[in-house]
């Protein structure tokens, strides 16, 4: 599938998806004569035919250029994009009850293990001091509010 | 003219603090560092350190904003000139006779020449910035319901049309905004729209979340597959980083044409500093008696874009500061910042916050006059930094990134969006679909929905209200414009 084939398919999906949803509201047009229809209609239906015209127009030149997923070549690539998603969305699931402190350490020191491989001691200084001056910096200098956590009462400050 | 100096000592008694100076350094060089290397531009610099401005007063936040931004576009060159890499796309074209002098023994004079044209760029982009940004702010007070949406209308169709690539990717990228910007409760009525049953979208989604992703996050993951590059850097044969006489005095002309180029395409919705580099690099070779010498290491040929390209920062400030409208990623990124600390830029800011404005517009020459001091004699302790690797960068930016998400509104939910904008980021870049105008149409959705709908309760349900006022007609008819004009240059670049 091309580049410019799959970007209208996918205009066309989610301006019908939106464009339904739209369809969907009640009739509110009290002090607003519009509603809150019609401005979602008009993008939905613009999404539609421009990703409907992209589509022909692709198919019509015969001139496509396939897209470079690259999944088996870059394998290593996306196992680390994946990875990374599900780490970032770990840590802010965790970052509340953990604190920042100790959840960052954790984090910051998957993500290294992860991009930075065979440099443990180098991994291990980051994952400490990168937690450490951040909050010293933002908690202790600037007074913002990060969550204290599992070791709230061992913090000096 | 008076109203101007008045204006400006409101400026300058802002900008003038110890406070705010030592931010405007920090800033610098935090964002000199973030646009010397490769794979981060400024948009990503600024998006990444907007945890800094959180607790800051907003003259403050926006004064370091600036700075972070003008020190990404003074550091931009570092890498072109040192390792052929360039920093952002803003700095491509200094590769062409930054790194051949660089090859010819003159890195010195490269780095002091792209310092000095960046500084002057800068500080001539802030005199227009000065003298044209009061009237278009008065001329705005006076726009209806109907002038904004034309407003609107017309910086997106010029974001589309100015923007590489296909016209119908551009339209889509819009499109997604607008439908982005259209999740959470409506302003007018109070009806959940597009939250599809999850509580956490019915405030709507934060745009910096969205910044976030696809500018910081989505970096990494395209440099995911350079982590091992190792640059060649010679730093001991830099030399004196210095420019001779007669080195400076070819560059002169080139620097005063290219900034005020640079500036008037800054201004434009959509063109950003690459256009302007590119541009000021052919009208210098166009109008050198000795157009061979360039692309070998003319010293001219470095001084145009990078005069261009800093003096194109202030020309994007303009749409920012009067209208609210950016007009490019990074001023898209700092209009999120700011309206997160609760200042909304646009002609009303002029009037009511004189201080910030002003006091934005002072702190970029203070800020030009540190960078200039941050660039000279720390030319050569910086460009060390080119030697860490991206293995060791990327961890660190993913830290700053998350942290500036959890800041947003404190909540786990914004973890799970900035991923997903993050990969989705990273899938518009292999489709090739232009960010820009999907970033501009987020920002401005709300705007354009809601002067759309007031007009037309004003015009009783007609479309005929944005033809009978002349602003609206001109911005309309500019939009049509650039839309045909875009039409016929990709039918005969097709050719």
């Amino acid at each position: 599938m091309s580049k410019n084939f799959m970007s209208g398919l996918l205009s066309l999906v989610l301006g019908a998806i939106y464009f339904f949803t739209a369809t969907q509201f009640p009739e509110v047009t009290a002090g607003d004569r519009t509603g809150p229809k019609l401005f979602p209609l008009i993008i939905g239906s613009v999404a539609m035919i421009a990703g409907g015209l992209l589509c022909v127009l692709d198919r019509r030149s015969g001139k496509g250029q396939p897209i470079e997923w690259n999944f088996v070549a870059d394998r290593a690539v996306w196992s680390k994009i994946l990875v990374i998603m599900l780490l970032g969305i770990s840590y802010g699931l965790v970052l509340d009850s953990w604190g920042y402190l100790v959840a960052t350490t954790v984090f910051m020191f998957c993500i290294t293990l992860l991009i930075n491989r065979r440099h443990f001691l180098q991994n291990l200084l980051i994952s400490i001091f990168f937690p450490v001056v951040t909050y010293a910096a933002f908690a202790v200098a600037l007074q913002l509010s990060l969550p204290r956590g599992i070791i709230e009462n061992m913090l000096p400050f | 003219m008076d109203a101007i100096f008045q204006n400006l000592a409101i400026g300058f008694s802002t900008a003038i603090t110890a406070y705010n100076i030592l931010w405007v350094f920090i800033g610098g060089l935090l964002g000199t560092v973030m646009g010397m290397l490769p794979g981060l531009g400024p948009a990503t610099g600024v998006a990444i350190l907007i945890p800094i401005t959180y607790g800051m007063n907003p003259s403050t936040a926006l004064i370091t904003m600036c700075a972070v931004y003008y020190g990404a576009m003074f550091g931009g060159s570092r890498a072109s000139i040192m390792i052929n890499t360039p920093g952002d796309a803003s700095a491509i074209v200094s590769c062409f006779d930054g790194y051949p002098m660089t090859k010819n023994g003159e890195a010195g004079a490269a780095l002091a020449i792209s310092a000095i044209a960046s500084f002057i760029g800068g500080t001539i982009g802030m005199l227009f910035l000065v003298f044209l940004t009061g009237p278009i702010a008065d001329a705005a007070l006076r726009f209806g319901p109907a002038e904004m949406f034309s407003l609107m209308l017309f910086a997106l169709v010029a974001t589309i049309t100015l923007a590489e690539g296909s016209l119908l990717k551009g339209v889509i990228a819009m499109c997604i905004g607008f439908m982005l910007s259209t999740i959470g409760i409506d302003a007018l009525t109070g009806i959940l729209r597009f939250t599809y049953g999850v509580e956490e979208l019915q405030d709507g989604i934060d745009f910096l979340v969205v910044m976030i992703g696809v500018y910081a996050i989505c970096e990494v993951f395209k440099n995911l597959k350079n982590l091992e590059t190792k640059y060649n850097l010679d730093s001991k044969s830099i030399g004196k980083v210095w420019v001779s006489w007669p080195q400076f005095k070819k560059c002169i002309m080139p620097m005063l044409r290219s900034s005020p180029l640079g500036f008037f395409v800054g201004v434009l919705p959509g063109m950003g500093a690459s256009i302007a580099t590119f541009m000021s690099y052919a009208m210098e070779k166009n109008l050198s008696k000795t157009p061979e010498k360039f692309g070998k290491g003319a010293i001219e040929g470095l001084a145009a874009p990078e005069a261009a390209n800093n003096s194109c920062a202030a020309g994007a400030m303009v749409p920012l500061l009067t209208l609210g409208i950016p007009g490019s990623g990074t001023t898209a990124v700092m209009l999120g910042a700011l309206m997160m600390l609760g200042v909304k830029p646009g002609p009303i800011l002029f009037s009511q916050y004189p201080e910030i404005a002003w006091g934005v517009i002072a702190s970029i020459l203070i800020g030009n006059i540190i960078l200039v001091i941050i660039n000279l004699p720390l030319a050569i302790p910086l460009v060390q930094l080119l030697k860490l690797p991206q293995r060791v960068m990327m961890p660190l930016i993913l830290g700053m990134a998350f942290m500036g998400t959890y800041f947003l509104n404190y909540s786990s939910f914004d973890f799970i969006l900035v991923m997903g904008f993050a990969l989705g980021g990273y899938i518009f870049s292999k489709l090739e679909i232009p960010l820009p105008p999907m970033i501009l149409a987020l920002i401005l959705g709300g705007t354009t929905e809601q002067s759309f709908r007031n007009s037309m309760s004003l015009s009783d349900g007609s479309l005929g209200i944005f033809f009978s006022k002349p602003i609206s007609v001109t911005l309309i008819a500019l939009a049509g414009l650039s839309l045909v004009y875009s039409l016929l240059k990709r039918r005969k670049h097709a050719q």
